[in-house]
């Protein structure tokens, strides 16, 4: 196997310099597009004492971090960067109103089942079954297979990890989301966003609660029970010897789940006692600059002296107007806003020598033309 | 399985996985999980009392008006209530009258403020009412599979996919704040329920308006479509009388053709208990008793007998 399971020391290990890590100065390859917009690339992210210890305690106790704040503050940025440093795979699931709690963990396309009713007989329930997010990070080769279980020399035959039963198939295999992305990373572990969980009915967390807090679920309409790696695990080192058996037990959790809410509504009481809570503030001005630089030297390049300037500028500007709107009831803007600025004045060479320019810059991307009060 | 709640368990499999270098940051770590830090002061916890509201100037005359004709309509009613009505929009009065006011209270600055009326909803259960109030079904739930074989068998073409209808919070609620005199006594818990409503719904999707006399008036000012959840708080009027009057019983049932004409749902929440409700406005509005004994089941029965 080439990459084992890592045990809840070794990923603590692991998070430990991520506190505040600017990146080293990009070279060659490594270089990032400087046209990149709202990246969620996880290449970049400063985290601080107070977000490093919510993760490791996430990490500690196997629970789903539920991070709060205002737009901007970085909450769905960190669930890339976590995937990106731990080298886990990584999925995501952008909640709407219309969310069911069942989409996260599979769908079911009745549509086109109907519509194979009739010319293409042979196909099986499972045929219809699209796997979601968490059922990729529980069990990656289960939903590969939609919960069906591999006939004998089938190409995907091999699925060490899964502990899925259901009933065989030659159907084709699932589509991974993010494929090229997590080729290469953990089969072990996986991060996922649930990004906006606020935006979903209250029904939606309380119906998450048993298959985060127990890594398992049934598929309805094929019966399919969907067990996560970490569970098989511990059933087969209930009879491995003594060592076997401890680091099966000290094995971190298969996924890490990032939980994001804008505090739009409440969250039901039962599902966030269920999770380890943090709140992002908004970035300081000093942690604004140090975010410009950090995108900097991704770009491979470090801030001019004039540039600098600029961005201390536009920082103390992006915080002053922060402070203004929420005065005024409003959300202020957040970190990509403030990096748009910064993209904005270098290339288009504006500073505070250019008085209109610079006024208009920031009433375009600070202010998004919300008028001085 | 469902996983038990952020427990002592969980502190303590975090300190010993993390491995702080000094017990201060064990704090910290159960601060994460949801356990807050010793208080140093002794009475952290105790309810206080809330503060005292600014009160009106009861030292001087209120000059206030008897609207001849509206006292004429009311003397058949079982309680005789005057209508008066402010004089202070400038129109020109039938007679005046001078009140004679009691002499203002004597108020201890230092006596501590009154204590908190307990609210009309329990708030353990407040949420769960609040929601049962504004859910609607929508037409968006698994599809009907049984619906689509009776089709499919008799031939019949599916010009829409049938599907089974499933709760959501209405993505548009309208609340109608009663501001006549009968609700006065109940400020506090029309400010409460706003503002948990708005944890509910959103902010986005609430809108909040007010009425004196014409819910409808209100309503048609706000505006209301297909799948708006509207709200009124109000007393129906039975604070001041016994029974509300033809005329007002018109004004409610125009409500209620209002909102049924768009494909809205009107509930009333009504704290005065069910045996004072006039039959005819329980047979047009979906009714809720606003008070400490009423659960969300009682909600859902009376939400889902007005569609």
């Amino acid at each position: 196997m080439p990459n084992p399971a890592m045990t809840v020391a070794e990923v603590l290990e692991a998070l430990l310099p991520l506190k505040d890590q600017m990146p080293k100065l990009a070279r060659g390859a490594a270089r990032r597009d400087r046209a990149m917009g709202d990246a969620r690339d996880g290449a970049v992210y400063l985290m601080d004492d107070g977000l490093l210890l919510a993760v490791q305690v996430a990490v500690a106790t196997g629970r789903p971090l539920l991070l709060t704040g205002d737009p901007g503050t970085g909450k769905s940025s960190l669930a890339a960067y976590l995937s990106h440093r731990l080298n886990w795979r990584y999925y995501e699931h952008v909640v709407t109103g219309r969310t069911e709690a069942t989409d996260l963990l599979w769908q079911f396309d009745t549509l086109r089942k109907l519509g194979d009713a009739s010319g293409r007989p042979g196909l099986q329930d499972s045929d219809y079954v699209v796997p979601g997010a968490l059922w990729w990070a529980l069990d990656r080769e289960g939903a590969r297979r939609r919960g069906a279980t591999a006939q004998p020399g089938a190409e995907n035959a091999p699925a060490p990890i899964s502990t899925t039963t259901t009933t065989t198939t030659n159907s084709a295999p699932a589509l991974e989301p993010a494929a090229d992305l997590n080729a290469g990373r953990s089969a072990q572990h996986a991060v996922v966003l649930i990004d906006e969980i606020d935006k979903a009915d209250p029904d939606v967390p309380n119906a998450l609660l048993v298959p985060l807090g127990s890594g398992q679920f049934v598929v309805r309409e094929t019966q399919t029970a969907v067990q996560s790696a970490a569970a098989g695990r511990a059933q087969a080192a209930k009879g491995a010897s003594a060592p076997a058996g401890a680091r099966a037990a000290a094995l971190a959790s298969p996924m890490l789940v990032v939980i994001t809410s804008n505090g739009e509504r409440e969250l039901p009481q039962a599902f966030v006692r269920r999770c380890v809570a943090h709140q992002l503030d908004a970035p300081s001005a000093a942690r604004l600059e140090q975010i410009a630089k950090a995108h900097a030297a991704l770009e491979g390049r470090k801030l001019d002296p004039v540039e600098a300037q600029r961005v201390k500028a536009l920082a103390e500007q992006a915080v002053a107007i922060r402070a203004e709107l929420n005065a005024l009831g409003r959300k202020g803007s957040g970190t990509a806003e403030f990096l748009d600025a910064v993209r904005a004045s270098r290339e288009l060479n504006i500073g505070a020598d250019r008085k209109d320019d610079w006024n208009r810059l920031i009433s375009l991307t600070l202010r998004k033309g919300v008028a001085r009060s | 399985m469902k996983r038990s709640t952020v427990g002592l368990g969980d502190v303590f499999r975090a300190i010993a996985a993390i491995a702080p270098d000094t017990p201060a940051r064990w704090p910290a770590i159960a601060a994460t999980l949801g356990f807050e830090p010793p208080q140093a002061d002794p009475t952290a916890g105790v309810v206080r009392p809330r503060e005292k509201r600014g009160r009106r100037d009861t030292s001087q005359p209120r000059e206030i008006v008897l609207d001849e004709a509206v006292a004429r309509q009311e003397s058949s009613l079982p309680v005789l209530a005057p209508r008066l009505r402010s004089a202070s929009d400038g129109t020109p009065l039938p007679f005046m009258l001078q009140v004679q006011t009691l002499p203002q209270e004597q108020i201890d600055p230092a006596a501590p403020p009154a204590p908190r009326l307990m609210p009309l909803f329990a708030p353990a259960t407040s949420a769960s009412l609040l929601r049962a109030t504004v859910v609607m079904p929508e037409p968006r739930g698994r599809l009907d599979i049984a619906a689509i074989a009776s089709a499919v068998a008799r031939r019949r073409p599916l010009a829409r996919l049938p599907r089974l209808p499933f709760d959501a919070i209405a993505r548009d609620v309208v609340v109608l704040q009663d501001l006549g005199e009968g609700m006065d006594a109940f400020v506090d818990d029309v400010e409460g329920f706003i503002a948990t409503l708005q944890q509910v719904t959103g902010r986005s999707a609430l809108r909040v308006g007010g009425f004196l006399g014409r819910p409808a008036e209100a309503l048609a000012e706000l505006g209301c479509h297909r799948g708006t959840a509207v709200v009124v708080l109000s007393d129906l009027g039975l604070g001041r009388l016994a029974r509300p009057d033809e005329r007002g019983l018109r004004r409610w049932t125009e409500l209620a053709d209002a909102t049924r004409r768009v494909g809205a749902r009107v509930t009333a929440l009504v704290p005065w208990p069910a045996t004072r409700w006039p039959p005819a406005l329980a047979a047009c509005l979906a009714l809720v008793t606003w008070d400490r004994t009423t659960g969300v089941a009682q909600v859902m029965r009376a939400v889902r007998a007005h569609g």
